[in-house]
């Protein structure tokens, strides 16, 4: 049964961001007006703060996956900066131990006596937000292949790296069809890699789809073709999804048209789920 | 009742022993006549951290007879002294990471089976035996080379990558109180019971269901050394055994 790998030291996953950095990512969502770009820089930091305190135990962080975040705009490049600047894959450890900068935010507790408790945490920064040049997709799927050929021979046994990319629009350097494909096509001994392509919207009329299971409905070529290079939910991400109270099918694909701050959130969440606990 | 005890643990594989996250008590018991036997077995949570401690402090507990209550009632004092323990190892430690507080602040889980073996009045032969359970660590009762009772769960098929574990500090959303299992029954003289953490459970209650004897390979490590069943683990680990940290008391009735 594919999808059932353990993800322990010994054999460690892989995550890839695959994120649009171009211009027209200064707009904001059609909810709100926080520029997607800042969506997006909030909503990477979180995850890399999630992930990090997943694999944390008492002793350090134990490095169950090597994480990647690929950047496309005016350049296309690991979004990595400081002591992480151009690695293309790097292990959580290194990742939790080395953000761009901790910043110190106030947060309030409440103590077992009930009393409000307002003190200083330090909460890691590994991007800020970008937006400028064009969509170049198709260089940017290219530096994916590139990366994770890298990791499936050296892991060849590994749960499959799942590829999220998220994007507000159409590339501007050529169909990234086949460039696409090519990144789905890999696989390791327990199945193929899980590409989720997740549209961001600032367009409030945009058609909202959340994992649908078929191409019906999808309003136009360019939706039809992110549709079509997602990969299928496991069914351990389906259950999630419905989990999340999401209406989906056995056979929805990884793929969110028009996507809100929480649809983002949502399918990050969904798009990087195993099943089988760390070891 | 005399007990003949033995107790066996081993790391995950790849791991360090300092890693190991399964907790047992008592660590040894004598052969002396006695009335009463209490013991446990912990799995703390490779996904939380500090689990360790809190699979120590539940094991200890149970044992001295200090968590007693049948729905675990103790718990919320137990989960303060946690909480205790592991601000101390915060506050010693002036350089921690930035993820450590707030892994603490998730707190720490694990899996129980605690088991009481009392004596009848008037019968050294024969006695009662209590236990409760929450998660996947299990107790197998074995009576004349035949399995008579299996706790809490009773099938390979029945153990999930997700069990309900016991939480260090519970939230509204954690309904483990309701997972809280129990059982009764009797033993006699030249019964076993092997109370064991989830991996090795799951296999023994597998090969069991197969009609083969898994305690008999057991057996066979109570009467070598500890350096055997370690061994004989490692050999079994990741097919027929899932490579996690495994822990077994046998204990022999008498």
């Amino acid at each position: 049964m594919p999808y059932a790998g353990e993800i322990s030291r010994k054999n460690p996953s892989c995550f890839l961001f695959i994120v649009d950095h171009s211009a027209s990512m200064e707009d904001p969502f059609a909810s709100g007006t926080k520029r997607k770009c800042d969506g997006l820089a909030e909503v990477l930091n979180r995850f890399l703060y999630e992930l990090a305190i997943k694999c944390a135990k008492e002793e350090g962080i134990r490095n169950y996956y090597d994480v990647g975040v690929i950047g496309y705009g005016a350049t296309v490049e690991s979004a990595f900066t400081g002591k992480l600047a151009a690695r293309s894959l790097v292990p959580i450890a290194d990742v939790a131990n080395n953000p761009m900068r901790l910043d110190e935010r106030p947060k309030e507790t409440v103590t077992s006596s009930g009393e409000a408790v307002r003190r200083i945490v330090r909460v890691p920064v590994w991007f800020d937000p970008v937006a400028a040049g064009g969509t170049p997709m198709v260089k940017a799927f290219g530096l994916a292949a590139s990366v994770l050929r890298g990791w499936i021979d050296a892991h060849p046994d590994a749960y499959p790296p799942a590829v999220v990319h998220i994007t507000d629009g159409e590339s501007t350097d050529g169909d990234p069809t086949v460039a696409m494909r090519g990144v789905t096509q890999m696989h390791t001994s327990d199945g193929n890699v899980l590409l989720f392509n997740v549209h961001i919207s600032s367009d409030p009329h945009g058609k909202v789809l959340k994992f649908p299971s078929s191409a019906d409905g999808l309003p136009d070529a360019y939706a039809r073709m992110l549709y079509a290079s997602s990969s299928y939910l496991t069914p351990f991400m389906c259950a999630t999804a419905r989990a999340q109270g999401l209406d989906v099918g056995d056979e929805a694909k990884g793929f969110v048209l028009n996507a809100d701050l929480n649809l983002l959130v949502a399918a990050l969440d969904i798009g990087t789920r195993a099943s089988n606990p760390l070891r | 009742m005399r007990v003949d005890f033995a107790a066996f643990w081993l790391h995950k594989d790849g791991a360090e022993p300092s890693q190991y996250e399964d907790a047992f008590a008592p660590a040894c018991v004598d052969d002396r006549p006695r009335t009463r036997l209490r013991c446990a077995v912990a799995d703390g949570a490779t996904e939380s951290a500090y689990s360790r401690i809190w699979a120590r402090q539940l094991v200890s507990e149970f044992a001295s007879g200090r968590l007693t209550a049948p729905d675990l009632t103790e718990l919320p004092l137990l989960g303060r002294r946690w909480a205790r323990s592991v601000a101390q190892a915060l506050a010693r430690n002036e350089s921690a990471a930035w993820y450590l507080e707030p892994k603490a602040a998730d707190g720490a889980f694990a899996a129980l089976i605690g088991l009481e073996l009392t004596n009848v009045a008037h019968a050294d032969d024969r006695g009662a035996y209590t236990a409760v359970a929450l998660g996947d660590s299990c107790f197998v009762q074995v009576r004349e080379d035949r399995p008579l009772r299996a706790f809490p769960l009773g099938s390979s098929a029945a153990f999930s990558a997700r069990p309900i574990l016991l939480p260090s500090r519970p939230t509204a959303a954690d309904n483990f109180a309701g997972a809280i299992s129990h059982d009764a029954g009797q033993w006699q003289s030249g019964d076993t019971f092997y109370v064991m953490s989830d991996a090795l459970a799951c296999w023994f209650l597998s090969v069991a269901e197969r009609g083969e004897r898994p305690w008999r390979a057991i057996d066979q490590f109570a009467r070598a050394d500890r350096s055997g069943f370690r061994k004989w683990i490692r050999l079994q680990q990741p097919t027929a055994l899932k490579n996690d940290d495994v822990t077994l008391l046998r204990i022999v009735v008498r």
